[in-house]
């Protein structure tokens, strides 16, 4: 509804008749087909396997800015892109819908639909000529499924002798869906297969962002971001080992996080810090490094870390490089996930299938990552604005399968996943 | 044959000397509507790159020359210290991140030369051959 109510004020703005020589509309647009393909038959990333998807990356985007004055505009986006809350459909939404307006050099106030600046290429990251790697890493971009939210933006700059600090500060409230995949599902309760929960999100945050006069980036950004259920579930960041029947099967446990004692929530907070760099290095070298550390606030032993590193070289229209990249969850999620994951009664004892199969669910449902990549790729420019990019990247999978969806029985864990990605990216 | 492969080369040296050398030789003047102050350089870029709406607290509106005109290519060279492609590169970027979009575009210095005319708090620039008596020139390079 919120959504709905500020896409209807840019809207309305947009169709307001302002004086007929003021007003300009702008139209522009993007694209980028991706066709990316794996060597394994489970998927990664939701759409990655060995039948090859345009699923992953594939996203067309049209914009309407309104240019009211040289101070005042509207912006209105439009996006097809893979959804969000369910698989292999595509889905049409506004992406962007906000006012903006610069009452000063410096200061630039926005209200509408728009995007959080969490990371380097967080607001462009639809937009594929706007960077080099055909796939932003994984281990830092794969994480929030959305990042747009509805609320208002302030940026405010300083230009000094040695370059220009700006600081964004944002506040707003966003939908997604959080994904979970159960590799077998539990009989009679829940099918195996993806499961989408709704959750609304309140974003708000600060990033400052530091350019040196020699076009360098560093950014540090801290962000709060609170994730509240919105079809009144609750859940439990932890598990508890009960007994399964004293008289009957003396000694045999198994886990279950609806026990009592186990703190259940409907919204948490979630802190991130967010820094990033690019810099740009002698003989037409440019090295760009995000790292993030975020954290569930009440369970801060659940921790996730992630980064990575991208080398990259400028030869004339071709942009060869190499990314490394890690993702790992805390110490104590991953060994919760390797005890859910080893956990069974006997196969003889009633009910030991369901128990059996909660045990892989419970497992399933742990939000946990552990991995680390390498990426070699090339991109090759026509234009600014025209670009075909390749890369291969290796994965490999540690002791939790995160971004893979396990097949049924054991989990993926301690494997290698080849990617291999083509990508076409345009802009207008 | 032969020949005609040396005229050929020879028009080819001639046409991309001439406009080398009508780059480098091209002076340009940046100029605004009556009234606006003398500007330097940053603040120059400043306003080319989105990055200032205002001079001493006036909002100024600032147009640029199309695409493939030798004069836009001198002024992103001597003023942006950037070519056309860095220079469509940054806007794209800014365009799709919503912080603004690239200035006006008009097609000749004439169509410059007129709208800063008729337009209160415009600024845009021309070559200094197509400068004429009454101008408000707010900076020359």
């Amino acid at each position: 509804m919120r959504h709905l109510t500020a896409t209807t004020f840019v809207l309305l703005t947009l169709a307001t008749p302002p004086p007929a020589e003021a007003v300009e509309f702008l139209f522009s647009g993007y694209g980028t087909v991706s066709y990316a393909l794996s060597d394994r038959p489970y998927a990664y990333q939701r759409s990655i396997d060995n039948h090859g998807t345009l699923l992953s990356d594939t996203t067309l985007g049209l914009q309407l800015d309104t240019r009211f004055s040289s101070n005042f505009s509207a912006t209105l986006q439009g996006k097809v892109a893979p959804a969000n809350d369910t698989e292999k459909q595509w889905d049409p939404k506004i992406s962007w819908a906000f006012l903006s307006w610069q009452p000063a050099n410096s200061w630039m106030l926005r209200a509408g639909k728009m995007r959080v600046p969490l990371y380097l290429n967080a607001e462009n990251k639809d937009v594929g000529v706007t960077f080099d790697v055909a796939r932003l890493p994984a281990e830092v971009y794969g994480i929030a499924p959305t990042s747009d939210f509805v609320g208002g933006s302030i940026t405010k700059s300083w230009s000094r002798e040695e370059g220009e600090w700006i600081v964004d500060a944002y506040w707003g409230q966003g939908n997604t869906d959080i994904r979970t995949y159960l590799r077998d599902g539990i009989p009679g309760t829940i099918a195996a297969g993806e499961h989408y929960a709704p959750v609304e999100i309140e974003a708000r945050g600060l990033a400052l962002t530091y350019h040196p006069k020699n076009n360098d980036t560093y950014r540090v950004g801290f962000h709060l971001a609170t994730p509240k259920s919105a079809n009144n579930t609750s859940w439990a960041y932890d598990v508890a080992e009960v007994p399964y029947n004293a008289l009957l099967a003396p000694g045999v446990h198994y886990y279950t996080d609806s026990a009592p004692g186990i703190k259940r929530y409907n919204q948490v907070n979630m802190p991130i810090l967010a820094f990033g760099t690019s810099l740009n290095l002698p003989e037409d070298y440019t090295l760009t490094a995000e790292y993030f550390h975020n954290w569930v606030q009440g369970e801060e032993a659940l921790t996730v870390d992630g980064g990575y590193a991208t080398l990259l070289k400028k030869i004339d229209k071709w942009s060869p490089y190499v990314t490394f990249a890690g993702l790992r969850s805390g110490s104590r999620l991953l060994k919760r996930y390797q005890t859910l994951n080893a956990s069974s009664i006997p196969g003889l004892l009633p009910g030991a299938t369901v128990i059996n199969a909660s045990q892989r669910a419970l497992a399933d449902a742990q939000t946990a990552f552990d991995q680390t990549s390498w990426t070699i790729g090339i991109a090759y420019a026509f234009s600014p604005v025209s670009k075909i990019k390749t890369e291969w990247t290796n994965v490999r999978v540690g002791e939790v399968p995160g971004f893979v969806d396990s097949p049924s029985g054991n989990g993926v864990s301690n494997q290698n996943v080849n990617l291999l990605t083509l990508s076409y990216s345009f802009a207008f | 044959m032969k020949k005609i492969r040396i005229v050929s080369l020879l028009s080819l040296f001639i046409w991309i000397y001439s406009d080398l050398s009508v780059a480098a030789s091209t002076h340009i003047v940046v100029i605004g509507h009556p009234g606006l102050p003398k500007l330097d350089v940053p603040t120059i870029q400043k306003l080319f790159t989105g990055r200032a709406v205002e001079i001493n607290g006036r909002s100024v509106t600032v147009v640029n020359i199309a695409p493939n005109n030798t004069v836009r290519k001198v002024f992103l060279e001597k003023y942006l210290e950037q070519d056309e492609d860095k220079y469509l590169a940054y806007w794209t970027v800014r365009r799709f991140i919503g912080k603004g979009t690239p200035p006006k575009e008009l097609v000749s210095s004439t169509e410059v030369v007129e709208y800063i005319q008729s337009h209160s708090d415009t600024i845009g620039y021309i070559s200094v051959d197509d400068s004429k008596p009454g101008l408000n020139i707010l900076s020359e390079m």
